[in-house]
């Protein structure tokens, strides 16, 4: 058999012929898998950059929002035309029954009139009329009933029984996956609308107690805070200064960079924010160092409060629109409105008997008991800005450009838009934190809960220490939020913060392409190789007849043809990574910057990172990627060359 | 009797220099001046041995052409001694490559046998055919057949690859036989830049690198002009004289065929 080092010295001098055709298979087939490994090194550089911002983002933490699944009538909602059973229908009765007799049991212990008739029904016609059998209109549970709450009791203790979804069972069942911190982010008792946002120190009375608008950069407006625990919102937090450092008792707010222009772009005068990414870094910095340690005020006032100003105003229409003695008749105390921003309403006439006195005092002391009273309580509540953070990611799921990619990448999920960071919150005195009205509460939806918190049936944030093991805890314990209703898990989840999955997702997406494309790219480029490199062989069938003459073995030709066709694809090999490098430094040198920009924006923090490249060697990928351009080199020529070997040199010697 | 440079001697000198390769070197060296200055003039023609190296029986060589049949031979039989000089002639068509071709071991009679070197062709398996037209035959093609993409000296070289012949050897045995057929200039050139004589000499130290018991010529001045054709019988008278191993040789020319100890002749496939 022949030598390697003759093989080599064969093969290496048969480059030499059929030099056009060579080239064109080798630029040809190098362009095809060029392209591929362009694609190659971008996205593992750009995944990697990204997971690096995403390390930075994240500082380790993986974070995972979790809420637990409570069956609608646990939670006292349920179906407004539904007919209950026979056996419900008299429970509910009964339930009623017993309601009305504890209330009048009060309202004679407090001396305060009771008419069982004033008391909302526990079941009631059906709004839509529907009828039954009989042509009588169908009862429907009245679920505004205070009586329907004991029952809703009823059911929750019932629930609680099974109910597999307490902290303790989160804790258990995230600790099987490495979980290590839990956060409990609580939203503010201060209540939906109630602490109105004093625009340029004003209190506008007509809009009190009215949600403002509903985006999602209206968390100030509609006093829609959050407590959240500082180490979740850390890289949004800005340092103190001077401004800080002058007004120490205010309660500390992060906020979204888009809410904050809104608020307070006309006071301090901020631009609009600009489209470009560069241009959004040098805005988003102005903002942070204007905003920082800015103060704003808004004022709280109960719901009794606020239900006596709109009672108030009411009777000032009355008052002007009719006869002033007619509308006094009709209440015997007369109420001012607030006449200096929140301040409270103040009695202008009171022209109750001493019966009357006491028997409002009466009403009052009942209504404590019974657990409906309704203080009227009015505080100004001072807040400053402590950090400003990126709007959350808004792109639903649809990553149509570049930019909106990277934000998605690396974007913000964070559902509440207005934070109190809880360690700073603390720092201050009682008075400051406003204990009285501003409280932790813990959030499930429903109204009746007290029992499911006590149970310990609330949502949590969860750390985990790796993507994985975030990813491996949502899949097996929980559902996305959207398939709730069709969930047979305990709890919903939501990634928290950035998110983290999504360059996983996008590689698993990538790697799908990559399994579509790559197989046709080979398939491509296989069939140019097999066209040109089969010609090649079959042009040598000549050559391959006097080798054979001289006393080639048929291996001695196979190793020749072989070696050649191998020496082929490593050319075409180096030519692919000349053109896949190329190509690769050329999209980093046109998209590099801008990428940079729009991640550091989609990320809220511009220093101390770095450059967002595009270029990223993966060793394995590559080498498949080599394998393949080997492989297809060796397929290409094989069919042919057999056929070669196996002819009579005679033959072929003589075809000239 | 000429000292012959087998590759098996030159082992020997190796072998026998082990320790210093130099010396080796200058043994071998010395080996091929003593060679070289053997003359075609001091030489007369050997004669042969009575020992049979070819022999061919009733060999008959068809062939297909579609649905025609060519009878290319018919039953063709003669012995060939070794140390013979035979010149194969014939009118064109008469079967004369073809009959070169089998003693060859290029092709396979479609019936008879065809034994040389002791050894029946008909029984060889593919790659033992191979190796015995590698070492035991020198080849020269009627037209030729260097390999367009080798330089001379890599075309001259090629045999011995297969045969796997030591490098030290080789290179020095393609040095001798450049030299031998006067093409030391031309040995880095590609055979498109040389002339039809230097394409056929180069042909014959080819055929000659594996120092071959029998060397089959089938027409090697048929494409040259009288000047070149005289080179060509001026290095086989050569060639016999120094190496003396058997030659069969096609040719039309009666001035070669003179040279030879016997002539074949052959007439539409037959013998006359
Ligand atoms: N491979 C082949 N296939 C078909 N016919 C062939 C083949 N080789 C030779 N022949 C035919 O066989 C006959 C003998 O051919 P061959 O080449 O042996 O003649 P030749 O004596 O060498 O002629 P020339 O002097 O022209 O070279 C011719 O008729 C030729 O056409
Ligand atoms: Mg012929």
């Amino acid at each position: 058999m022949i030598g390697f080092i003759d093989t080599l010295t064969l093969a290496r001098a048969k480059l030499r012929s059929k030099k056009v055709l060579l080239s064109v298979t080798v630029v040809l087939a190098s362009l095809v898998f060029g392209i591929i490994i362009t694609g190659m090194i971008v996205v593992t550089g750009a995944s990697r950059s990204a997971n690096t911002y995403l390390q930075a983002a994240l500082g380790g933490k993986y974070l995972v929002a979790v809420n637990p699944i409570i069956p609608d009538e646990i939670l006292g909602y349920g179906s407004m035309t539904e007919t209950p059973s026979d056996t419900l229908k008299a429970h509910l009765t009964d339930l009623q029954k017993q309601y009305i007799a504890e209330q009048e049991k009060l309202a004679k212990q407090y001396d305060v009139a009771f008419n069982s008739e004033s008391i909302d029904p526990i079941l009631k016609a059906n709004p839509f009329g529907a009828k039954d059998a009989f042509g009588n209109v169908t009862q429907v549970i009245n679920r505004d009933a205070p009586a329907y709450q004991m029952y809703v009791l009823e059911l929750q203790n019932e629930w609680l029984k099974t109910a597999s979804n307490s902290f303790t069972d989160l804790k258990k069942l995230a600790g099987v996956d490495g979980a290590t911190t839990y956060y409990q982010n609580q939203r503010s008792s201060l209540g939906y609308a109630n602490a109105m946002y004093l625009t340029n120190g004003k209190e506008d009375l007509t809009k009190i107690g009215q949600p403002l608008s509903t985006d999602y950069t209206s968390f100030i407006q509609n006093s829609a805070y959050t407590f959240t625990d500082q180490s979740l919102i850390n890289r949004y937090v800005l340092p103190e200064n001077a401004a800080r450092q002058a007004n120490k008792k205010a309660i500390p707010v992060v906020v979204t960079a888009q809410e904050a222009t809104k608020l307070f772009s006309e006071q301090i005068g901020i631009p609009k924010e600009p489209s470009d990414a560069a241009g959004k870094i040098i805005w988003m910095k102005a903002l942070q160092e204007k905003l920082n340690g800015l103060t704003y005020q808004a004022c709280y006032r109960s719901p009794g409060e606020i239900a006596l100003i709109q009672q108030t105003m009411q009777q000032n229409q009355t008052d002007t629109s009719m006869n002033s003695s007619l509308a006094s008749m009709q209440s015997s105390i007369m109420y001012n409105l607030p006449t200096s921003t929140c301040a409270p309403v103040t009695i202008k006439k009171d022209s109750r008997t001493t019966a009357e006195k006491q028997a409002d005092a009466n009403l009052e002391a009942y209504q404590k008991a019974a657990g409906t009273y309704q203080p009227q309580i009015t505080q100004l509540l001072t807040f400053q800005i402590v950090g400003i953070m990126p709007l959350g990611s808004q792109t639903d799921g649809k990553y149509n450009d570049i930019p909106s990619l990277i934000t998605g990448l690396l974007g913000s999920q964070y559902q509440d838009g207005a934070f109190i960071p809880t360690q700073l919150y603390t720092q201050l005195s009682v008075t400051e934190q406003h204990k009285d009205i501003l409280q932790y509460s813990t959030s499930v939806r429903g109204e009746n809960v007290q029992k499911l918190v006590d149970a310990g049936i609330t949502p949590a944030i969860i750390s985990f220490p790796s993507a994985a093991s975030a990813k491996k805890f949502i899949n097996t314990n929980t559902c996305l939020t959207m398939d709730e209703s069709s969930c047979k898990k305990p709890w919903t989840s939501q990634l928290y913060g950035p998110n983290y999955l999504l360059t996983d997702d996008i590689s698993k997406k990538v790697g799908d392409i990559a399994k579509l494309v790559l197989p046709i790219a080979l398939i491509v480029a296989a069939i140019i190789m097999s066209f040109t490199m089969a010609r090649v062989i079959i042009d040598s069938r000549h050559e391959t007849a006097v080798f054979r003459a001289l006393g080639a073995k048929r291996i001695d030709i196979m190793r020749i043809y072989l070696i050649y066709s191998v020496m082929v694809a490593v050319l075409v090999a180096i030519f692919s990574f000349l053109i896949g490098t190329g190509g690769a430094v050329t999209i980093e040198l046109l998209y590099g910057p801008e990428i940079t920009d729009q991640a550091k924006v989609a990320y809220g923090v511009f220093d101390s990172l770095g450059k967002f490249s595009l270029i990223g060697v993966d060793g394995m990928l590559l080498g498949i990627v080599a394998a393949a351009i080997l492989l297809v080199g060796i397929l290409a020529v094989l069919p042919p060359l057999i056929r070669n070997v196996r002819r009579n040199p005679i033959r072929d010697m003589r075809d000239e | 009797m000429t000292p012959k440079a087998t590759p098996e001697q030159i082992d020997a000198y190796l072998a026998l220099f082990a320790n210093n390769p130099y010396n080796a070197m200058v043994a071998i060296k010395e080996h091929v001046q003593r060679r070289s200055a053997v003359t075609s003039e001091s030489i007369s023609a050997p004669s042969h041995s009575e020992t049979a190296i070819i022999t061919a029986q009733s060999l008959t060589k068809t062939y297909k052409l579609g649905r025609q049949r060519i009878q290319a031979l018919h039953d063709v039989s003669f012995t060939i001694y070794d140390g013979e000089f035979v010149a194969l002639t014939g009118a064109s068509g008469s079967g004369k490559s073809t009959l070169l071709q089998l003693i060859g071991g290029l092709d396979k009679p479609t019936s008879g046998e065809i034994i040389v070197n002791d050894t029946n062709l008909n029984h060889l398996p593919d790659a033992k055919l191979s190796t015995f037209r590698n070492k035991t035959i020198g080849f020269i093609f009627q037209f030729f057949y260097l390999q367009p993409f080798l330089r001379l000296s890599k075309n001259i070289e090629v045999p011995s690859m297969f045969a796997h012949t030591k490098r030290s050897i080789r290179r020095l045995h393609v040095k001798e036989l450049i030299e031998r057929v006067g093409l030391a200039q031309q040995a880095p050139q590609l055979p498109k830049q040389l002339s039809g004589g230097q394409i056929q000499r180069a042909a014959i130290a080819r055929a000659l690198m594996n120092n071959p018991k029998i060397l089959l010529a089938d027409e090697p001045t048929g494409n040259l002009d009288s000047t070149n054709s005289r080179a060509i019988i001026e290095l086989f008278k050569q060639i016999r004289a120094e190496f003396g191993m058997t030659i069969v040789l096609v040719t039309h020319n009666p001035e070669i065929a003179a040279l030879a100890d016997r002539e074949i002749q052959l007439k539409d496939g037959t013998l006359i």
